[in-house]
């Protein structure tokens, strides 16, 4: 894995470097496959605000932690077998009979977990500078369908070490495709492939897994990456670095992507690997978070788990389902929390984009549905009874009341003046 | 398939510290789990390991029970057990077995309650009862009870108390090391990934550092193309 990652920035790094410097050849491939100008265009040519910080990182992050993802997943996809008699044992096998094996599986879990915890940063950085607002809708909108492929990615590949959790979890969340209208049970049977979740749903789930979702994800971050080039980043200030360009038409207040903030990066993406790694090596199951203790234990049909839990980076929206306590309106607002994301450009009526700009309104409003989002994290793991209940009620309801005052909120707050440049600090 | 739960113990659980460094004491462990536990349970998944190698753990030696024995609930296959359940749950499960007449095997337990499997342990640690027979009838079934003020022992058997808990110990220290034997070859590659990493992260730091940030005081604009 190392070594493949070393390989592709070696090569990034020789296309960079050394063959433009190959006038002929390189300018005789340009014409026919515009790589390199691509590349150029992307890194070298691409104006990137230079008060762009840490958490502009996070896009980087997702983009490593998905390419972890995609390398990792071949090799398990070459043990792995998806039959119900046979996935739980060839897990097994890649665990202790392939060489490092285990290195392979360890990280595609670790991975996982840490792709969400990267991309819900990213969400939140979002949020925080209004990246959310004109000329970005789309970009936004992107990014929310992205989620939810990666969410439905998620859901899938959990599904197939085929632990007693992972049949279970599938199980729930089938189920909740039976509560659409009229359809819905067809549906089921349909995702299931059977009356029931067995065999033939696993070996669906792994087709959805390897090749379905996982190639939409790639599109769409194909997608997300054009519409964040054309219509260029934002910044912390939420300034629009496009108003004022020297006489080339180089935005005053931007630098080159590449080598400025690739070479400010990279320590944090090694920074990210490290902490990767202590993970993999002294905590794979960090604590039962992110490989359940049930799910070593074979699926077994006729034994239902005393709690069923999602994994922790889809529990706040299961937290959501349980509190609501009709079935088919938990699996609507399920869907609703995070399909209104989709049109915060447009509830979101200030003025203003970045939270340094906002009066103490949008603030409180970006902490509250930020809190009760963790919140619910929290809660989805705990079982639903008492307190536990009452309060994911109390967090369900601050997170949807967020998207109706956020208008209110947004229109009637007062926001400081935005400076025309990118100050100096 | 026994259907395992966390969390439906009713006592706390004691904490037992594991090593997985000591090689000794994981052959130990193999050895008593070859007396004590290998004529019921097996180890499928192990059995390739250097370790069962050493202990000569084979696949023939390994019992096969169809789905009906046991009255529906067959020894189950130990390889991840202490993955599945904890190294403290079994520490304590397998020290908990108090006399209880109402149950077919003569015993019950505190962690598992009405168990199927029978003591293991009867000859080595004895006999132990509750310590109030009408515990409970009185509703106190709690999971914040420490099992020492729930049961005694009333009969020593073979081995001392302190005796009997290394050797259940050291079962347990086997089992941690057959659930995830990868982790010999973590602790040997982890300080190497990690230093290789720390090294790398200095360096790229300290160039971003030296010569990026002059690079941000006087952003370049790339040449017009």
């Amino acid at each position: 894995m190392f070594i493949s990652l070393l390989i592709t920035g070696f090569a990034i790094f020789v296309v960079l470097n050394v063959l433009p410097y190959f006038k002929g050849v390189g300018a005789w491939i340009d014409r026919r496959l515009p790589i390199f100008s691509f590349l150029l265009d992307h890194l070298s040519y691409y104006p990137a605000p230079k008060n762009l910080n840490i958490w502009y990182a996070f896009g980087a992050l997702a983009m490593v932690a998905c390419a972890i993802q995609f390398i990792s997943g071949i090799w398990l996809v070459m043990y792995y077998t998806p039959t119900a008699e046979q996935a739980f044992s060839s897990v097994q096998l890649i665990m202790r009979e392939v060489p490092y094996g285990w290195l392979v599986r360890y990280v595609h879990s670790t991975g996982v977990s840490l792709w969400f915890v990267v991309v819900y940063f990213h969400i939140f950085r979002g949020l925080m500078y209004g990246s959310y607002k004109t000329p970005r809708e789309l970009l936004w909108m992107s990014g929310v369908v992205l989620l939810f492929l990666l969410m439905a990615e998620a859901y899938t590949g959990y599904v197939l070490p085929w632990g007693q959790m992972s049949f279970w979890a599938s199980k729930v969340i089938i189920s909740l495709f039976s509560s659409i209208p009229v359809v819905g049970n067809d549906i089921v049977v349909w995702l299931q492939g059977d009356y029931e979740v067995s065999g033939v749903t696993l070996h669906r789930f792994f087709a959805f897994h390897v090749v379905g979702f996982s190639f939409l994800i790639l599109a769409m971050i194909f997608l997300h990456i054009i519409m964040l080039h054309s219509v260029g980043s934002n910044n912390p200030d939420g300034v629009d670095i496009m108003k004022h360009k020297d006489r080339n038409g180089w935005p005053l207040d931007a630098v080159p992507y590449y080598p400025y903030f690739v070479m400010k990066y990279i320590p944090i993406i090694l920074l990210y690997l490290f902490v990767f790694f202590v993970i993999v090596f002294y905590a794979p199951t960090f604590f039962g978070l992110f490989l359940e203790a049930e799910n070593f234990e074979r699926a077994n049909p006729l034994v239902t788990p005393l709690h069923i839990k999602p994994s922790w980076y889809l529990s706040p929206y299961y937290a959501i389902l349980r509190s609501i306590p009709d079935k088919s309106l938990g699996a609507l607002m399920m869907l609703m929390s995070i399909v209104l994301w989709l049109f915060l450009p447009w509830l979101d009526l200030s003025p203003v984009r970045s939270m340094r700009y906002r009066g103490w309104m949008s603030r409180t409003a970006l902490i509250t549905v930020v809190g009760s989002f963790v919140l619910l994290g929290y809660l989805g793991l705990q079982p639903a009874v008492g307190w536990y209940l009452v309060m994911s009620r109390v967090a369900t309801l601050l997170y949807f009341s967020f998207f109706l005052l956020i208008p209110i909120l947004s229109y009637y707050d007062q926001d400081y003046v935005v400076p025309d440049r990118i100050p100096e600090r | 398939m026994f259907a395992f739960a966390v969390g439906d113990s009713l006592v706390a659980l004691d904490a037992v510290k594991i090593d997985t460094t000591d090689q000794a004491r994981i052959l130990r462990g193999g050895q008593h789990f070859q007396q004590t536990c290998l004529s019921c349970h097996s180890l499928v998944d192990f059995v390739n390991d250097p370790v069962a190698k050493e202990l000569g753990l084979s696949k023939e030696q390994m019992p096969v029970w169809p789905e009906d024995s046991w009255n529906g609930h067959p020894p189950p296959d130990l390889s991840l057990i202490a993955l599945s359940m904890s190294p403290d749950w079994l520490f304590t499960y397998l020290r908990t077995y108090y006399v209880d007449k109402a149950r077919p095997t003569g015993y019950n337990n505190l962690v598992y309650p009405n168990t199927n499997m029978p003591n293991p342990f009867v000859d080595m640690q004895g006999h132990q009862v509750l310590i109030n027979p009408n515990y409970f009838d009185k509703n106190h079934a709690h999971g914040e009870q420490f099992w020492y003020r729930v049961i005694k022992l009333k009969e020593t058997g073979r081995l001392s108390p302190a005796e009997f808990d290394d050797y259940v110990d050291d079962i347990v220290q086997f089992l941690t090391y057959v659930s995830d034997p990868s982790v010999h070859a973590r602790r040997q590659i982890g300080p190497w990934v990690l230093g290789y990493l720390t090294l790398f992260i200095m360096v790229t730091y300290a160039y971003f550092r030296l010569v990026g940030k002059d690079y941000f005081q006087s952003p370049k604009s790339p040449p017009p193309h």
